[in-house]
């Protein structure tokens, strides 16, 4: 592994984890959907970095086939795209379901949530 | 016969038009909602009947199978199709006249979305695109009722939920990164013989995703909390619609990819564990939809367990019981969450019970859930006893019925309790009493005489077991 993929799967996978780390140290809801949020990114960076190819170029059409000869995997590309949709809607989500929590129970602290056991 | 794909096509459209639809007459989305289901069972039962042992392969937009996305149809996701609108049709038609909100009703539509199109699908993205469709609606359904165990559920479960589908993604890009396709059949096909432990690791981070939704050990500490918290037909399609085809893909991915023992072993753990912590947490409970939910997660864990007893007998029986435990809990838990309409609100295990008759039903449910002979659950729990008397498993097998044991407790508990007292005489909605006596007698007929479920569910079976034959119609089918 040279410096370079180090760098490619080291800070996703950094990033996912101080997503998780987050989720679990937090008591504070809207932190935990931040660590989600974090964490999504980080998975989301780490697809991308899975279909790069050194050197070659972004996967769009050219009349000049010199140009395509090496591009990168678009897959990886196009369905991040449906990934960073699909998180935005979970997000969305999350945080209706903190506002309504925070007014039921006027806290978003997990700690003060009564019936929350983890 | 109509094509598959215009169930996914129609929820989609009927989901977004809701809306319009609710403007037009407050009581069309509700009928939209019935017709849909309905649909979707017709298309999937003529599909059942006609169609050949071979799987048809549903291109979408014009490229061959390895690429571009496809659903591929055989009977056992058929199989699972139909149970699994039959339950859409089941919560339509009992609460037709009840819910006025046309969100719910797009909810409904989405959720029964992405269960139908898990089904499907056979392309591991696109399944974890439907997977994501199911769970964000069922979160948004699970957090539907504004109090405070529905919103803590629902909460609990996005989060938890969220992290299970990130990792799924993840497992499912490892996978490509080493065969370079998505689509799962072209996936099983290079990964025959090339097993190596960034393939376990993809299995185990696609698992994770899998196990919150079938309310596995230890990803299920939403489940409980959902169940009691969660309007009862939402319940009951936690126990009988999403957690029913996330145990599909469970089952198909296992089975078409991670077909290993190590892999069975794992899940064997799981469901043991599952089933044993979830029927002794049930056995404490006091209120009565806890406990529900508890014995829906022990169900689950029984489920997992028996298939993955394949990997310790490599004999197919283990995966007949799996699918028979599934059908039967589907409806059985549909008979007992629906049943808790016609009873007080917050019920706990002492409840006395609305009248005679969904008293009975009740029975029924919980009957067939425990196994009791003349019932269905009768059939797969004695074919799961068997499978391990025979490979000579005493002490899973000894433990088992020492769970079985604990089940038939509660849940004794609660019918004598229910059959004790005066109950109280409600006036019971009829079209949900209909629809609940519809079931209970399929699980009565079906305990009596199950050939029906057998025969279909044989089908079913010969089409998963079929894997040679499923890999070289999709991947090599050229």
């Amino acid at each position: 592994m040279n410096i370079e993929s180090w760098i490619f799967y080291g800070v996703p996978i950094y990033l996912i984890v101080m997503g998780i780390l987050v989720i679990l140290t937090t008591k504070n809801l809207f932190k935990m959907l931040l660590g989600l949020s974090i964490m999504d990114s980080g998975i989301n960076i780490l697809i991308v970095a899975l279909g790069y190819i050194r050197g070659a170029t972004a996967p769009i059409y050219s009349l000049y086939p010199e140009i395509y000869e090496k591009v990168v995997d678009p897959v990886p590309q196009a369905l991040v795209l449906t990934a960073i949709v699909i998180g935005i809607a979970f997000l969305g989500l999350g945080l209706a379901l903190v506002i309504r929590i925070k007014e039921k129970y006027g806290t978003v602290n997990v700690e003060k949530l009564k019936e929350l056991k983890w | 016969m109509v094509s598959p794909i215009l169930i996914i096509a129609l929820l989609l459209l009927f989901a977004f038009l809701m809306p319009l639809l609710g403007l037009l007459h407050k009581r069309l989305p509700a009928f939209a909602t019935l017709i849909l289901p309905a649909f979707n069972l017709y298309v999937a039962v003529t599909h059942f009947l006609k169609m050949d042992f071979i799987p048809v392969v549903i291109k979408t937009g014009g490229f061959r199978p390895p690429f571009g996305i496809n659903l591929a149809v055989d009977h056992f996701s058929l199989f699972f199709l139909i149970l699994v609108n039959a339950i859409g049709l089941f919560i339509a038609f009992s609460y037709l006249l009840e819910e006025q909100d046309y969100r719910f009703h797009t909810l409904f539509l989405l959720n029964l979305l992405g269960a139908s199109g898990i089904i499907l699908t056979g392309d591991l993205f696109n399944s974890f695109v439907f997977l994501e469709i199911l769970a964000i609606s069922s979160y948004a359904l699970a957090g539907s009722r504004k109090e405070k165990h529905a919103l803590e559920g629902a909460i609990k479960y996005l989060i938890i939920g969220s992290i299970g589908s990130s990792f799924y993604l993840l497992g499912v890009f490892i996978l490509y990164k080493v065969t370079g396709t998505l689509n799962m059949a072209d996936v099983a096909l290079k990964l025959q013989n090339a097993k190596n432990g960034i393939v376990y690791l993809a299995g185990m981070f696609m698992l994770v995703g899998l196990f919150v939704e079938a309310e596995l050990f230890p990803l299920n500490t939403w489940a409980p909390d959902v169940y009691q918290g969660a309007y009862n037909r939402i319940a009951v399609q936690f126990s009988s619609l999403i957690s029913k085809s996330a145990i599909y893909l469970l089952f198909r991915i296992t089975f078409l990819i991670f077909d290993d023992p190590l892999f069975y072993k794992l899940l064997l753990a799981f469901g043991l564990l599952t089933f044993i912590v979830a029927e002794f947490n049930a056995l404490a409970q006091k209120d009565l939809k806890r406990m529900l939910g508890y014995s829906s997660i022990g169900q689950m864990g029984l489920t997992v367990l028996a298939f993955a007893l394949y990997g310790m007998v490599s004999h197919p029986e283990a995966f007949f019981s799996a699918i028979l435990l599934t059908v039967n809990h589907a409806i059985a838990k549909a008979l007992l969450f629906a049943n808790m309409d016609n009873m007080s609100e917050n019920a706990t295990i002492d409840v006395k019970g609305a009248n005679p008759f969904s008293n009975l039903m009740f029975a029924i449910g919980a009957l067939s859930v425990m196994g009791f002979p003349f019932t269905l659950g009768f059939w797969a729990k004695i074919e799961i006893l068997g499978i391990l008397l025979r490979s000579n498993l005493l002490v899973l097998f000894f433990l088992i019925i020492l769970i079985f044991m604990v089940e038939a407790f509660y849940y004794f508990r609660v019918i004598t309790n229910l059959f004790g007292g005066e109950s109280v005489c409600r006036t019971l909605n009829p079209l949900l009493t209909l629809s609940l006596v519809i079931f209970s007698i399929f699980l009565v007929y079906q305990g009596f005489y199950p050939i029906f479920t057998f025969s279909w569910l044989n089908r079913a079976l010969n089409a998963l077991l079929n894997k040679a034959i499923y890999i070289s119609i999709i991947a090599g089918g050229l």
